[in-house]
């Protein structure tokens, strides 16, 4: 990590889910990608993320390895199972011994059973705490540390300020998300992310943006009464963006900044990598009116969500104030009160 | 054992005077409520007086929150030694202490299950949709690795919600030596810091929230999905109703402690409403 101007510079980690990504990414200046690789047998255990966020086959997965390293990049698995049973408990540690063997550089766990699981198998790689583990206090990020992990991905829901506490108290590093996927609830609380009811799909289609369950328009009743009170997306609290916040995020000492979505297009993993490693570079050298005006113009860039219209980060994120770190309960500039 | 479970001085004066065995006091989701260490000295004392056990109960604890978490775990090592703990951090502290007694919450566990949507078939062909419909209804505490976890570090009570799957996993549990408490208020289906609640209300400010949640809750209905939740502070619930059969069909397994919330949204503020639930469920034998 160099340091230059009171700012701190930090992997820029970028989701993939294919060769393609993995090549482009890497291209647009990731440091390191993730990703996760569909266990043979389990392609339908839909937790969280469908089998099409993921590395198809550990064929793919040799190359994706390869392109990596190729360009000095380091590839990280995806290893956050929220929860592994003893029914597919062998399977889950034949598929890592495979993704291990492959090359991969750092795994990402989200359970501490499955964490007791790695270190029996005598893994010898860095181990990142998923946010699976919600780490929202700088006592939490050091007993993760003294249980083996070498980097905490902290929960969302955390102020600048708090992390920045985390990170001076923390005897690992500390990683923090920047872009994309900011979800209105805790991780690793949240039951709502099972994407397997069509009628789920079908009401998720039809709010705009980004799709998370969190973003439906529920009809609100008075609990005591029965009183019907209006229909809103009471539960959305959804954040999309940091690029504002990079200037505080990179002088608080912040060790990883990652960029969500694997289940996203390469335009769009390929898109906010540049995007990122663009400003973060110009913070990095000082160089604040270049940074400036990037990112003004960084807001005006289709970010790569849909193959059909183009969806700026000034349309998507600024309008509706889903910044990154703001004020907790900040109620969106721009809800709609009935669905469309 | 019958445990009355609140976090506000008022409503335990009438959860003391109920059929309850013991208090269980203190907040289990919001780090907002997290009470003063004069109300948990206050509310111990009450307890004490009253002859009932007291359990402190702590949620997930933000960085903000986590010298007042220090300070009354401090205070619980002295004299009382029961706590549950939600966070890895409250886990760290407490177990500094070796006499503490340390419940592991219902947010350290992930329980597929909790999904409102979790009956769901998913997979393709009989014996695929067999099979994970098999592991949808486990959990991460049923990975032999992690119950070794558990033991090594001395965590020998487990807290779990009162759906069909906690059935099986409570029997495993109770023969690899836990000692299960079962939540009868409702299941966990997301929680938030962000407080849905107070964003409702119209609250701006944590440090200055007003705890709308000591007064109402909410029911959420999500009509294409068919889906109906309850809004209950920074906490989203699936609705269960435990019934007579399932509390003999656990008490069958060794599972003999059960909780019951006293809050807006189990509407059970009284003396008189804890007692009648205890019976009508036959929770005292």
């Amino acid at each position: 990590m160099s340091s230059m101007n009171g700012h701190r510079r930090p992997s820029l980690l970028s989701p993939i889910n294919s060769l393609e990504g993995a090549e482009r990414v890497v291209a647009a200046g990731a440091d390191e990608v993730y990703c996760e690789v569909t266990i043979p047998g389990l392609k339908n255990l839909v937790l969280y993320r469908n089998a099409l966020c993921n590395i198809q086959t550990y064929d793919e997965l040799d190359k994706v390895v390869s392109v990596c390293h190729k360009e000095g990049a380091k590839l990280i698995l995806v290893a956050n199972f929220p929860f592994v049973s003893k029914r597919f408990e062998k399977q889950f540690a034949i598929h890592l011994s495979k993704c291990i063997d492959a090359g991969v550089d750092g795994l990402i766990v989200g359970n501490l059973g499955v964490l007791s699981m790695i270190k029996q198998l005598g893994v010898n790689l860095p181990l990142y705490a998923s946010t699976f583990l919600c780490t929202m206090n700088y006592e939490a990020a050091n007993y993760l540390s003294e249980l083996g992990f070498s980097r905490i991905i902290l929960e969302r829901h955390l102020s600048i300020e708090e992390i920045s506490q985390i990170v001076k108290s923390s005897l690992a590093e500390i990683e923090v998300f920047i872009h994309g996927g900011g979800c209105s609830n805790i991780n690793g609380s949240c039951y709502l992310l099972h994407r397997t009811l069509p009628e789920l799909l079908e009401a998720l289609t039809r709010v705009e943006g980004f799709n998370p369950p969190c973003r439906l328009h529920f009809n609100v009743y008075d609990g005591q009464t029965g009183e019907f009170l209006k229909t809103t997306q009471i539960l959305d609290a959804y954040v999309f963006c940091s690029l504002c916040r990079l200037p505080e995020l990179m002088k608080i000492g912040v060790s990883g900044f990652k960029i969500v979505d694997r289940c996203l297009s390469a335009r769009y993993q390929e898109t906010m990598t540049r995007i990122y490693r663009q400003i973060i570079d110009l913070l990095e050298k000082g160089e604040i009116e270049a940074y400036e005006d990037a990112l003004e113009a960084a807001k005006d860039i289709d970010m790569g969500l849909s193959p059909f219209f183009p969806q700026t980060i000034r349309k998507m994120c600024c309008e509706y104030q889903r910044c990154y770190y703001g004020p907790f309960y900040h109620v969106h500039r721009k809800v709609r009160e009935v669905p469309g | 054992m019958i445990s009355v479970q609140t976090d506000r001085l008022e409503l335990l004066h009438e959860a003391l005077k109920s059929n309850c065995d013991s208090i269980r006091f203190g907040s289990e989701f919001c780090d907002v409520k997290i009470p003063s260490l004069q109300s948990l000295k206050e509310a111990y004392k009450m307890t004490s007086d009253e002859g009932k056990s007291f359990c402190y109960v702590s949620p997930r604890v933000s960085n903000s929150n986590i010298k007042k978490i220090q300070e009354q775990i401090k205070y619980l090592a002295e004299d009382l030694n029961e706590i549950v703990v939600n966070d890895l951090g409250s886990l760290k502290i407490a177990l500094q202490y070796h006499s503490m007694r340390i419940h592991w919450g219902r947010q350290l566990a992930y329980v597929p299950a909790r999904c409102p949507w979790n009956k769901a078939p998913i997979g393709t062909g009989f014996i695929e949709k067999w099979r994970l419909k098999k592991i949808m209804s486990e959990s991460s505490l049923d990975l032999p690795f992690m119950t070794q976890y558990l033991h090594s570090v001395g965590v020998k009570d487990l807290e779990i919600d009162c759906i069909v799957e906690s059935v099986l996993l409570a029997k495993s549990l109770v023969e690899n030596g836990f000692t299960i408490h079962v939540h009868l208020d409702g299941v966990p289906v997301t929680v938030t810091r962000k407080c849905h609640t107070a964003r409702f209300m119209g609250e701006y400010d944590p440090e200055r929230c007003s705890r709308p949640c000591d007064r109402r809750s909410f029911v959420l209905k999500q009509e294409t999905i068919g889906v109906t939740l309850i809004l209950y502070g920074n906490v989203v619930y699936r609705a269960i109703t435990p019934d007579v059969k399932m509390i003999a069909n656990l008490r069958k397994i060794g599972v003999t402690n059960y909780i019951i919330a006293m809050n807006p949204m189990t509407t059970l503020l009284d003396r008189t409403a804890i007692n009648k639930f205890i019976a009508d469920l036959g929770l005292k034998v």
